[in-house]
């Protein structure tokens, strides 16, 4: 069954003068054990497709669906909040934290959610700290921390319920190469071992760690690139025709 | 409507159910400190004990315990901020603690000086203004009548001469049973010696007068008593009973007499009768000096007066008495049974009246204090409401995440109402115990003014008093809670995902 069904999304933000479109008649879905990297220039729509897909930004049209449940027709408000601390694990653009509690207590905070103990969650959290080598931080206040840290222990975070899908926007956005390399070399094992994985970047780097590649460009897709498909567009990557998939 | 009104009932007992439990919640951590300052490993143990206690095992729910935990840090935090708001309404709670607390206290101490020297349940009766309605035998028996009065005790007042030694004075005498010395005890203060037991209110033999003795002594109390238009008629007391008396302090003072060696000294003495004691107005009675044995001295010593036997006054022919003093069972049957004495045609008068007079000066106190406390309680709740708000408002990012990350905006509710919640609670209990404390203070500096140096405690507390604080923290915490949270269960989730 696919995991992620998306059915001719479209929305559009209404803004005082005018309405303008952000996504185009969208479609796509993903199987349970892919990496989904969704790749687009800036402004392109990708955050907002994530949104919908969360049940965070509601699209103008169109449906979607998650592990069969109907997002946007069949929940209700906490239903769908539901959703997102059941099966979701999301790493957002833009990190964000509760300023009042540290870094381990960040990392738990979503099995709290779940109406789990404080003890059971801050053993979950050293968990996830521990595999993406931030344990040493664990006492920090997560602002204290620099923005690639950050958006190292957001991944501890959005694992910490062991989601079905692990949605991370941009996750690699703050750092250095190496550090993003290693990041995805984590997504990779996850991924290995079953993990789900919907990613968004505009970094062509990591294009390689994706069994499907989504190509976005002005809210509408202009390319899905699976198995064969996936390959040749990695080749071409790997021979620097960059500026060639970019114009695609 | 239904919807709303629901809604609020669900509100209030949420609240209130919150309220315990965030008690609950700072009870267990304060002895769980306790005892992990005492023994580290007890209290490890124990600590789990809190977790299961307040974990209501919903799937999908954040639990009491966390959710309590979360706001207590998100306030610890903003500690200064929050503890000038707590201060603030701290200082509220103490005002209206302080103010009422000796409102009660004041009252308190009245009453107990009134009642230690009165009775209570004693209902005292007199005539009528104008004499319509005379007290007579007759009043005795029917007020004997009513349900719930036990005594009826009559006094005769007369004005007494007495002679003693060199000395002859002018002084009020009482004809009355020895029971109402006994029942007035606690106005009288101390009696030393003893009181005559003589209860006798009939003169036997009866009618009288008896005996009549023209113009033996010369009247000399003419400007008080003496109608000139009537004769004078003196009679010799005629009763049985042993001719004791029972004097005062103030009396005692007069004739010099020493405390120490009363009891073998007389006294004599001679009653002037009032005409309007008598059936005949317009008759005067005087009685002959008669020999009495001083046999007990009581401590009241306000104007001098002495006791001696009803009997000994009736039998000079008196017919109306001047007072009756009624001792029902309790407080509660007096109000009854004044207002059917009163319905005979009788004034009458109890220390309840007085009590009930000071009760309705201090309720106005009382509420005065009230109204001033819930003025500062206005400020502090405003300021309260501040600091609420603006927290809300700085946390509009977090409060998205916790909504994008899956928490419900009844939760959202939750987490701002325990945070005011929690304010309000330490605001009452530190300004309960402040207001607790500046009354100890106000009652040591009024103490120390007081001339007899002794703790006078003016401040009390009681259970009702400790009710009204609990509510009212509860209110603060609600009414300061409710619309931030309002206003952050409508932040959206994406808020927290935006670039600023
Ligand atoms: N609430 C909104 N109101 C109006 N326009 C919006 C709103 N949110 C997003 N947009 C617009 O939608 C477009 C797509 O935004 P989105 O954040 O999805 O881009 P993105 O592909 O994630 O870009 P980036 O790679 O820079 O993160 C942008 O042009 C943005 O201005
Ligand atoms: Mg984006």
């Amino acid at each position: 069954m696919n995991i992620i069904e998306v059915k001719n999304i479209s929305k559009s933000f209404l803004t005082p003068t005018q309405e303008i479109g952000v996504l185009f008649d969208i479609s796509f879905t993903i199987e349970r054990g892919e990496f989904v990297i969704i790749y687009g220039p800036s402004g392109c729509g990708k955050s907002t497709l994530l949104h919908s897909i969360l049940g965070l930004e509601k699209p103008t049209k169109g449906v979607v669906k998650i592990m069969g449940h109907d997002v946007w027709n069949d929940l209700s408000d906490d239903e769908r909040s539901l959703l997102r601390k059941e099966y979701i694990g999301m790493v957002y653009q833009q990190p964000s934290w509760i300023k009042a509690v540290s870094v381990l207590e960040n990392v738990a905070f979503p099995t709290l959610l779940l109406g789990k103990p404080l003890k059971e969650g801050k053993i979950l959290a050293e968990t996830q700290l521990k595999a993406v080598g931030m344990t040493n931080w664990k006492d920090y206040l997560p602002v204290e921390l620099s923005s690639g840290q950050q958006q190292i222990i957001a991944l501890g975070r959005a694992l910490v319920n062991s989601p079905q899908i692990l949605v991370a926007d941009e996750p690699t956005g703050n750092m250095d190469f190496l550090s993003g390399e290693k990041l995805m070399e984590h997504l990779k094992e996850l991924n290995k071992k079953g993990q789900t994985v919907v990613m968004v970047t505009h970094d062509l780097e990591y294009l390689t760690y994706a069994s499907t590649v989504i190509k976005m460009f002005n809210g509408r897709i202009s390319g899905i690139f699976k198995g064969e498909q996936r390959d040749q567009l990695i080749d071409t990557l790997k021979k620097g025709g960059i500026k060639k998939i970019l114009l695609k | 409507m239904f919807r709303s009104i629901f809604n609020t009932i669900y509100f209030f007992i949420d609240s209130i159910l919150l309220s315990f439990l965030i008690l609950i919640y700072f009870i267990i951590t304060i002895s769980l400190s306790a005892l992990f300052f005492f023994s580290p490993q007890k209290g490890e143990k124990i600590s789990g004990i809190r977790e299961n206690l307040l974990s209501r095992k919903s799937y999908g729910t954040i639990t009491w315990v966390n959710l309590i935990n979360l706001s207590a840090k998100n306030l610890s935090s903003r500690k200064s901020r929050v503890l000038v708001t707590i201060t603030g309404l701290s200082i509220a709670f103490a005002v209206i603690v302080f103010l009422i607390s000796i409102g009660f206290g004041l009252q308190n101490l009245i009453v107990d000086r009134i009642s230690s020297v009165q009775e209570t349940t004693l209902i005292e009766i007199y005539p009528q203004a104008g004499g319509l309605q005379k007290i007579s035998d007759e009043s005795i028996s029917s007020i004997k009548e009513i349900k719930g009065v036990e005594k009826v005790m009559p006094i005769i007042a007369v004005a007494g001469k007495v002679k003693f030694k060199n000395a002859e004075i002018d002084v009020v005498a009482y004809g009355v049973q020895g029971d109402l010395i006994k029942e007035t005890s606690k106005k009288l203060g101390k009696i030393t010696g003893k009181i005559f037991d003589n209860n006798l209110t009939a003169v036997e033999p009866m009618p009288f007068p008896v005996q009549e003795i023209k113009g033996l002594e010369t009247v000399t109390l003419e400007e008080l008593l003496v109608n000139p238009e009537s004769e004078l008629t003196q009679l010799k007391i005629n009763s049985t009973t042993p001719k004791e008396a029972v004097i005062n302090k103030a009396m005692a003072a007069i004739l010099a007499l020493d405390e120490a060696s009363f009891e073998t000294q007389e006294l004599s003495a001679k009653f002037v009768v009032l005409p309007n004691l008598l059936e005949d107005e317009n008759s005067k009675i005087e009685s002959l000096w008669e020999t009495y044995k001083i046999v007990g001295i009581v401590d009241e010593q306000d104007n001098p007066f002495f006791y001696v036997p009803f009997v000994d006054l009736r039998s000079i022919g008196i017919t109306y008495y001047s007072q009756l003093k009624v001792k029902v069972e309790n407080e509660v049957a007096v109000k009854e049974i004044r207002e059917k004495i009163a319905s005979m045609g009788y004034a009458t008068t109890s220390v309840l009246d007085t009590l009930g007079e000071i009760d309705s000066i201090f309720s106005i106190v009382r509420t005065v204090s009230f109204i001033f406390g819930l003025m500062a309680l206005f400020v502090g709740t405003l300021g309260m409401f501040n600091t609420v708000t603006v927290s809300l408002l700085e946390k509009t990012k977090e409060v998205g995440l916790m909504k994008a990350i899956g928490m419900k905006n009844k939760e959202v509710k939750r987490l701002f109402l325990t945070e005011s919640m929690i304010m309000s609670f330490i605001g009452a209990i530190a300004g309960t115990a402040l207001g607790y404390f500046a009354g100890k203070v106000a009652s040591g500096l009024i103490s120390n003014i007081s001339p007899s140096k002794e703790f006078i405690d003016v401040t009390y507390i009681n259970s009702e008093l400790f009710l009204l604080i609990c509510i009212i923290a509860i209110l603060t915490g609600m009414t300061t809670g409710i619309y931030p949270g309002r206003r952050a269960s409508k932040i959206s989730a994406l808020d927290a995902l935006r670039y600023e």
